[in-house]
């Protein structure tokens, strides 16, 4: 699909018919229920339809309701996860630099993911765990990742988004990365 | 200036910073000659891009059956969207 000429029907009816089905085998391998699935492709084209001002054409139509669905996704996991208690900044830093020595050497270094990224992405299994990791991150971390990865926002227009400065933006985008991170190798590289 | 044998701790956001901005020359040097050094911070940087590469990944899983929406569903969808449209925006 080309980036450029791609152009948002001005019928949304056409909207499904030409990408109601990508979205709905993507929402169905993540929720694993064809109604919540159905649901949740309703719910995306009616936020693309809100937004459409905002599409700008920068990316492929389909990448970019895929972006909103994702969203979708995350919210829907967050529901039906049980809320975690909300986590201090201060343990949160605690478990990062559990994993560094005094000196900040690597105290214990990231462990070697087994297969590579590509034949990962394939595995329903991981991309479940993956979703899962990302619903459990605290609110606002989950989001500047999700602003920052799925929609490929960055610099002043993210901190906008977010009302924080470049520098919490960064600190952020990095707690958030290793946390997800670490999520992963627990409950996926390490337990298989 | 940041330093190569800035400790991995701290480089580690460093790596983190360089996949959001692009960074001062020395600063690139400095992180891509720890890079070199360092399999542990190596290993980091591979797997926050893989981090990228996971959530942007958009095809549904192969093994599955090609699902398609039902007809009921379309049509449930459609006029979902046609009873939000707004005709003035169109």
């Amino acid at each position: 699909m080309t980036t450029k000429q791609d152009r948002l029907p001005d019928d949304p009816a056409a909207w499904v018919d030409l990408y109601g089905d990508s979205l709905f085998r993507f929402a169905l391998a993540r929720v694993n229920d064809p109604a919540a699935a159905e649901d949740l492709v309703q719910e995306t084209l009616l936020a693309a339809l809100k937004n459409r001002s905002r599409y700008e054409g920068r990316a492929a139509v389909k990448t970019w309701l895929m972006a909103i669905l994702k969203h979708k996704i995350v919210d829907h996991y967050r529901k039906n996860t049980r809320e975690r208690p909300i986590e201090s900044m201060d343990t949160d830093s605690d478990a990062f630099n559990a994993r560094f020595n005094a000196r900040g050497s690597w105290r214990q270094p990231p462990a070697k993911w087994a297969a590579s990224p590509q034949k990962t992405v394939e595995s329903k299994a991981f991309m479940d765990a993956f979703y899962q990791c990302l619903a459990g991150l605290p609110e606002r971390l989950a989001r500047v990742f999700r602003l920052r990865e799925i929609d490929g926002i960055k610099g002043k227009q993210l901190c906008e988004e977010m009302q924080i400065t470049p520098t919490n933006s960064w600190v952020m985008l990095h707690r958030a990365r290793m946390r997800l991170r670490e999520c992963l190798e627990t409950n996926w590289f390490e337990a298989n | 200036m940041l330093h190569p044998m800035t400790n991995c701790r701290d480089m580690s956001t460093w790596v983190s910073r360089s996949m959001d901005l692009r960074l001062s020359w020395g600063q690139r040097l400095a992180v891509r000659m720890h890079l070199m050094m360092c399999r542990h911070c190596r290993r980091l940087y591979e797997q926050l891009l893989s981090l990228r590469g996971f959530a942007q990944h958009e095809e549904a899983d192969p093994s599955d059956d090609p699902a398609r929406l039902s007809e009921d569903a379309r049509g449930r969808i459609k006029s979902a969207l046609f009873d939000h449209c707004d005709p003035s925006t169109t």
